[in-house]
């Protein structure tokens, strides 16, 4: 169906100007008149090119880290000898922050013409778009014809890794300190050989191998290097836990970062990262890999995940992980330490998976929590909210306690100090060797 | 809470508006109507009637038609319904003299008219009688202001021209007169005293002091039976019905849509905290103040333990032992404080938290 224009409300607005200031209009007359406006609208229409044959073609970024800037680009063709002024309507969810959606181009004849838009997301996910709609307009532009037109496409908004820069002062740290083991000043058993070379001043004298020395007639000494090919398994609860906003971002957000974070140090150093989401049940496994795409794929698996409101199923995810990879590894789950989720949930499964593995239970603290039970009451409202605040941090206390009494280690950080602090953790199980 | 600076203010737009709208539809303020014959404004008309009643005439003041013993009448405007000129017409063809100064009137017809006098309005000639009417042989000249001229035809009687075109025409119907006037300025208070025009009102009104004049009403404002599309012109009004369709094709613009709607699911947006918040709440509404004095005492204490090195459990007393030579308090007023009774009203709960969080930071920020 033709869809009239601005210009022709105008010319019908126009027509009621000139019946005001010119007296003796007939009223057949303006019949007359607005019944030539409608045929030539109508004729306007009819020799508009039809939306389906115009050429459409969209380019769009693919990945976006969410928070950064990128654009969306439409090509639009056109077939005729004469120009056409094509508007289009792209699906671009809001969330995407378009700065906008609709564009109108004017097309030469035989030519084409491009517009673009950027877009800023505010929220990670998957944008699939379907379909375009576009509107041509006739030549005199009285009257347009419109249709949707199928174009797929999907911009995915990957977690920001906010991390980015402290993991690498991690990677470098620990290289500088695997520079040191390898100068031969072993940290107990959690070094493996790496080589004889000929002793030196700083060398300790207990490294000294005896055997070699003998063979070689000189002073050598044994080499270590840190472990490699350890098996880093991301254990990821996406359950109604995690939906909750910290500093305004969900907490499995800041999940994501620590995620994304250890996983970029553990293979950076030589050791196998993997990822398993769950809520209820698994949502993603990536299976544990030191290739230096490795980032790549967890990030792939998890950038669509959403918090589900649902009661999270540990004993199934654990089960599960345990049934697929075999091997002893560090298992880092993230999830929130609310006591009494924690005791029905999270507490029996833990056992399945601390007897044979290093168990590190990751969560984000909340600073607003904090202040709060430190907060000087201006009055009863506030103090009923600083002694709730207390008995919550005092639940997370004894949550954390019986955590480490199953064996696990507990890192409960605030938002930006989590994947550090992770980090920090997982360097130091490198580096004694615990696992 | 809500910004009150400007509450007052939809309230004092209300208050001007029901004020303007009683100006602009209660009554006047008492001056009079145009036209109206009992004004003495110098749009009124009561000069008119004055003149005649001091020279002894009878005046009546008639809504509708003259009466029958009435030998003649003045039309100021004409508004009158069908039925009241059906009347007057009647009357006119028994005898009576109906001097109509509205030349617009159905009662002047087929009179018809030949144009403005003045030039656009402004300088108004002074009009010469021209005639040989017997009726208005005293009288030499007229002043209108305004108003319009008659085509010269063979009806009637035409007297003061300008040009060949009369500004009052007598024509003879039945037994009676009706006099048309292109206007009613000359009778108004304003010019009644100007040229001869009182001279002219008197003789076509009152020949004789036995006249008995009836001075025709002018309605109402709003007192007529047309209503107000009827007032309207017939171009704007066929100008409204062509932003009616200009209307109607912006609908059918703004109707189509460019693209629907994209829909998306919405995520969770509730604040980590809203639960410590919530169970808060429900604490004060529960008048839980024991219980939060219990809460905040055992929080303080357990900071107090963990940076005294005390265990967890330290017995009260030794804990304030412990603090009172930190923070250079009574070792009973610490313990009073730790572990003394429940508030009595909200206000002592907030103090307590008060002092609570004062002992603890004399005790955490001490060297």
């Amino acid at each position: 169906m033709p869809v009239p224009t601005r210009r022709l409300a105008v010319i019908a607005a126009v027509v009621s100007l000139l019946v005001l200031a010119a007296p003796g209009w007939p009223g057949w007359m303006l019949v007359v008149v607005d019944g030539l406006v409608l045929v030539a609208a109508a004729v306007d229409a009819a020799r508009a090119p039809a939306p389906d044959a115009v050429p459409v073609e969209r380019e769009t970024p693919g990945v976006v880290p969410l928070g950064r800037e990128a654009r969306v680009t439409w090509r639009v063709g056109n077939p005729t000898d004469h120009a056409v002024r094509v508007r289009l309507a792209d699906q671009l969810a809001p969330s995407l922050r378009a700065t906008t959606r609709r564009v109108a181009v004017l097309v030469p004849a035989r030519g084409s013409a491009t517009a673009a838009t950027s877009i800023r997301p505010a929220r990670r996910g998957r944008f699939d778009m379907n379909e375009l709609t576009v509107r041509v307009d006739g030549p005199l532009r009285l009257a347009a014809r419109q249709a949707r037109r199928r174009l797929p496409a999907t911009i995915r908004v990957y977690p920001p890794f906010t991390s980015r820069n402290e993991a690498e002062l991690r990677i470098d740290k620990a290289r500088i300190l695997e520079v040191g083991l390898r100068s031969a000043r072993g940290h107990g058993g959690a070094t493996e050989f790496d080589q004889l070379r000929e002793y030196r001043v700083d060398d300790e004298s207990r490294r000294i191998d005896w055997a070699a020395t003998a063979r070689a007639g000189k002073a050598i000494v044994r080499t270590y290097r840190a472990e490699r090919n350890q098996t880093v398994l991301l254990l990821l609860d996406a359950g109604r836990m995690m939906a909750g906003r910290v500093a305004d971002v969900p907490r499995l957000d800041h999940a994501m970062d620590a995620v994304m974070m250890l996983t970029a140090v553990a293979t950076r150093l030589g050791d196998r990262a993997g990822l398993v989401a769950f809520d209820q049940q698994v949502r993603a496994i990536v299976p544990p890999g030191h290739a230096p795409d490795q980032l790549g794929r967890v990030t792939e698996a998890m950038y669509s995940l959403e918090p589900q409101l649902v009661e999270s199923d540990y004993r199934g995810a654990f089960g599960q992980t345990l049934t697929r990879f075999r091997r002893r590894a560090l298992l880092v789950v993230f999830t929130e330490l609310a006591e009494q989720a924690m005791a029905e949930t999270l507490l029996p499964a833990l056992p399945m998976v601390a007897r044979d593995n290093l168990v590190i239970i990751a969560s984000v603290r909340d600073p607003q929590v904090l202040a709060w039970s430190r907060a000087v009451p201006r009055d009863a409202t506030e103090a009923y909210r600083r002694a709730a605040a207390a008995a919550a941090l005092e639940e997370r206390r004894r949550t954390i306690a019986r955590l480490r009494g199953l064996g696990a280690t507990v890192v409960d950080a605030p938002p930006g100090e989590l994947a550090p602090q992770l980090a920090d953790a997982y360097l130091r199980v490198k580096a004694t060797g615990r696992l | 809470m809500r910004p009150t600076g400007r509450r007052w203010l939809p309230w004092a737009a209300l208050a001007v508006g029901l004020v303007a709208v009683a100006l602009v539809l209660g009554p006047g303020g008492g001056a009079g109507e145009p036209y109206d014959p009992r004004s003495p404004e110098r749009s009124g008309a009561k000069g008119v009637v004055d003149t005649l009643r001091h020279l002894g005439v009878a005046v009546d003041l008639v809504n509708g038609a003259p009466a029958p013993g009435d030998t003649a009448a003045l039309v100021l405007v004409d508004q009158m319904d069908d039925a009241s000129r059906e009347a007057s017409s009647q009357w006119v063809e028994r005898g009576g003299t109906l001097v109509v100064a509205d030349p617009r009137s159905p009662l002047t017809k087929p009179l018809r008219i030949a144009g403005a006098i003045g030039l656009l309005g402004g300088i108004t000639p002074l009009l010469h009688r021209n005639c040989d009417l017997p009726a208005l042989r005293d009288v030499g000249t007229l002043e209108p202001a305004g108003g319009v001229v008659f085509r010269k035809s063979g009806l009637g009687v035409g007297c003061f021209t300008a040009g060949n075109d009369p500004f009052l025409v007598a024509v003879d119907r039945g037994r009676g007169t009706i006099v048309a006037l292109g206007g009613a300025s000359p009778f108004l208070n304003a010019l009644l005293g100007r040229a001869d025009n009182a001279a002219v009102a008197v003789d076509l009104l009152a020949p004789t002091a036995a006249s008995r004049v009836a001075v025709l009403l002018p309605p109402r404002a709003g007192g007529g039976r047309k209503s107000l599309v009827d007032l309207i012109p017939r171009r704007v009004k066929l100008a409204l019905w062509q932003l009616v369709i200009a209307f109607l094709v912006v609908v059918a613009w703004r109707a189509r849509r460019l693209g629907r709607p994209v829909p998306e699911s919405q995520l969770v947006a509730i604040p980590g905290s809203e639960l410590v918040g919530a169970v808060g709440q429900l604490m004060q509404r529960a008048r839980g103040r024991a219980q939060a004095a219990g809460l905040l005492r055992d929080d303080v204490r357990r900071q107090l333990a963990e940076r005294l090195g005390l265990p967890p459990t330290a017995p009260p007393e030794t804990l304030a032992g412990a603090v009172a030579g930190r923070a250079r308090r009574p070792a009973d007023d610490v313990v009073a404080l730790l572990t003394g009774p429940a508030p009595v009203d909200e206000a002592a709960l907030v103090e307590l938290a008060r002092s609570l969080e004062s002992l603890r930071t004399e005790v955490t920020s001490a060297p």
